[in-house]
């Protein structure tokens, strides 16, 4: 009776050391996938936020120079600064939402948004702006110059 | 923990080959830009001499658009960069990477 009881003890313990093995292991395996899909979230975040900032500066740097290339120092007769500035920003998947003519017309400033890729990231985030300088050299004694 | 450390070593390998494409990313789109300033400052030549420099020893392909003969003053160029990233390539993918940039024609 006894040599049974312990027989059955022994299993039983037998069986709840497997059972609580196999639930580390499958707590161990959940942790690692909502931790990798943790990691991978934010991994898509910070990439698609550079992203985004590397196009608001491509867009911002490209819409001042455009602003500034509409200098009558640089085209005979000169431009629209601000229209110039916006379809170049536009090109480059920006919008422009700002310039700073003060120093009109040698040198024009801008502020250019761009919006992350991802629709989860620009909810929470929003829009990433940059800013961009241009100044204009005049060519001296050849009547124009360059942004 | 048999089962889950090789699993963790597979997913932590993937996320460092996800950075690398991440950072490359920034790299296609710089390379993009330096390629458009230059083909509107200097022309196809110093538009490929620009994005060579900033590709360092990857790979490189790069698009300019419109053509020379029909780009004025004024006009804009597009640079259209794609950069080989070294990012999966242990695993046998070779991962084109997109940067593309836009610039008025200055000369």
């Amino acid at each position: 009776m006894n040599a049974e009881g312990h027989d059955g003890r022994g299993a039983t313990r037998a069986a709840t050391a497997a059972g609580e093995r196999g639930a580390v292991a499958l707590t161990a395996v959940l942790s690692a996938l909502l931790l990798t899909a943790g990691a991978a979230a934010a991994l898509s975040a910070v990439g698609d936020l550079a992203s985004a900032v590397a196009r608001a500066r491509t867009a911002a740097d490209a819409a001042a120079l455009a602003g500034a290339g509409a200098s009558p120092l640089v085209t005979p007769g000169g431009g629209d600064p601000r229209r110039a500035a916006a379809e170049v920003a536009a090109a480059n998947g920006g919008r422009l939402i700002g310039v700073d003519d003060d120093a009109w017309p040698l040198g024009y400033a801008v502020t250019v948004e761009v919006q992350p890729a991802t629709r989860w990231i620009r909810r929470i985030v929003g829009p990433v702006r940059a800013g961009a300088v241009a100044g204009v050299r005049p060519a001296v004694g050849v009547g124009g110059g360059g942004a | 923990m048999a089962l889950a450390t090789p699993l963790l070593v597979v997913l932590l390998v993937l996320l460092l080959h996800a950075a690398v494409l991440g950072a490359d990313v920034v790299a296609a789109q710089a390379a993009a830009q330096q390629a458009a300033r230059a083909a509107a400052v200097g022309g196809d030549a110093a538009a490929h001499e620009a994005v060579a420099e900033a590709a360092g020893h990857r790979p490189v392909r790069l698009l300019l658009e419109p053509p020379p003969a029909a780009r004025t003053v004024g006009d804009r160029v597009t640079a259209r960069v794609e950069l080989s990233s070294a990012a999966f390539a242990p695993f046998g993918a070779t991962v084109w990477v997109p940067g593309q940039a836009t610039f008025a024609v200055e000369r």
